[in-house]
């Protein structure tokens, strides 16, 4: 005789039920367990193995007997379905209203972000970032970067044709993009001279301002290329840009003027914050330029 | 408060089943579990069959009862029990010790009858 489904699992629920006895014994329980339902099968013909198992009583109960008499701890008692299910509702329910509040809290906080428009502000964590339109500074805790400081200015042949991507990178900066009108990557940055800040590789160009050497960049790209823009607390101005642009910032604020005589294709995105507007195009030599900022604002000049 | 009768029954049922069940086996010699409540329930002391077996099994363990797979004139096994010798042995104190209880009950039954 075939042992049917619901006497197997019957039996897995016991033995796992069975917990702190050894496996050997478990195996002896669960075998004189189902030589007893096969006997009933057997001499009751007529009896489904679930009206045995039923009068067997829950795996969870016959597991907890066998604990009993051998003096251990019995699990707990297995919960009524109903119940089970109400207390994962319950649980459920609450667990969404703290995301709610979370989300209400993390939304209406001035602690944690303020976007202050009258004066081109962008305050995160009560003013340990503060990017300042207005008096054109970016500041971290004590670190203060603004216009006047010494700097370095450089530039490069670059061939769009060539090189596939320009890549700049950025914690805490001011950067704008400006077209160039040779073929060559210009920069001219204020405060102090990173080491190794570019980097070329065959058909890639890797300019990165990093940690500790807060700046102002101006950069002059060639039309056609494709740049790409990663940084953390920083503020972007982009002047009627003839090349294709990727920007990725955590927080800060994106300054856009467009060229009236380019189409621009436009996918921006703001977590926390506001954007303006753009005329976006979708005919094929359409520009792309790709915006997403977590926290701070993109506006259109 | 009112005595709650099901819970003194389970009580005095505890001790008085493994006498019951020893007692029951030593006179069949050997038996399954199928066959112990087959029997228990002709003589009118039906157990439930999630009570017999953690019971066999802690009597096994506590060395009174002794068992054996056989597969045999059937389509699956069956563990068929004994007693051992501790068994045959606590069953005889068992027997004396209910024996005097009984003895005792009887005496105070007649006491309330006079």
């Amino acid at each position: 005789m075939s042992v049917p489904k619901i006497l197997e699992e019957y039996l897995s629920k016991l033995e796992k039920t069975l917990g702190p006895i050894s496996v050997s014994e478990k195996a002896e329980i669960i075998t004189e367990i189902k030589s007893h339902v096969m006997e009933a099968m057997d001499r009751e013909g007529a009896k489904d193995a679930g009206s045995i198992l039923a009068s067997l009583g829950e795996p969870e109960q016959v597991a907890n007997r066998y604990l009993l008499e051998r003096g251990l701890k019995p699990q707990k008692p297995p919960k009524h379905p109903i119940l089970k299910w109400v207390t994962v509702g319950f649980l459920g329910t609450v667990g969404l209203v703290m995301v709610f509040v979370l989300i209400l809290l993390w939304k209406f906080t001035p602690i944690i972000i303020r976007v202050d428009e009258q004066n081109d502000r962008v305050i995160i964590l009560g003013g340990l970032i503060d990017v300042n339109g207005s008096a054109d500074s970016v500041k971290v805790g004590s670190i203060h970067v603004s216009d006047r400081n010494n700097g370095f200015v450089g530039s490069m042949p670059f061939d769009p044709a060539q090189i596939k991507s320009l890549e700049i990178t950025f914690i805490n900066a001011k950067i704008e993009l400006a077209n160039s009108n040779e073929k060559k990557f210009e920069w001219d940055c204020s405060g102090s001279k990173p080491d190794n800040f570019i980097t070329q590789g065959k058909d890639r160009v890797k300019f990165s301002l990093s940690e500790g050497h807060q700046s102002k960049c101006a950069f002059k790209i060639p039309a056609g290329s494709s740049v790409s823009v990663g940084g953390v607390n920083g503020k972007v101005y982009i002047d009627k840009p003839h090349f294709a642009l990727s920007i990725r910032m955590d927080n800060g604020k994106v300054d856009f003027s467009p060229d009236p005589v380019n189409k621009y294709k436009f996918v921006n995105s703001v977590v926390h914050g506001k954007m303006d507007s753009f005329d976006s195009s979708d005919v094929k030599d359409a520009i792309n330029i790709s915006i997403a900022i977590k926290n701070g604002k993109i506006l259109k000049n | 408060m009112i005595l709650d009768i099901d819970n003194w029954k389970a009580q005095i049922r505890k001790g008085y089943l493994d006498l019951c069940i020893l007692l029951l086996i030593q006179a069949k010699e050997r038996l399954y579990g199928f066959d112990i409540l087959d029997h228990l329930k002709d003589l009118d002391l039906p157990v439930k069959e999630g009570t017999l077996y953690p019971l066999l099994n802690r009597m096994t363990n506590d060395g009174l009862l002794t068992s054996v797979w056989e597969t045999d004139k059937s389509t699956h096994p069956r563990k068929f029990y004994s007693l051992t010798k501790v068994g045959k042995k606590t069953l005889q104190d068992m027997q004396a010790e209910f024996g005097k209880l009984a003895e005792v009950y009887k005496k105070l039954n007649r006491l309330e009858e006079k």
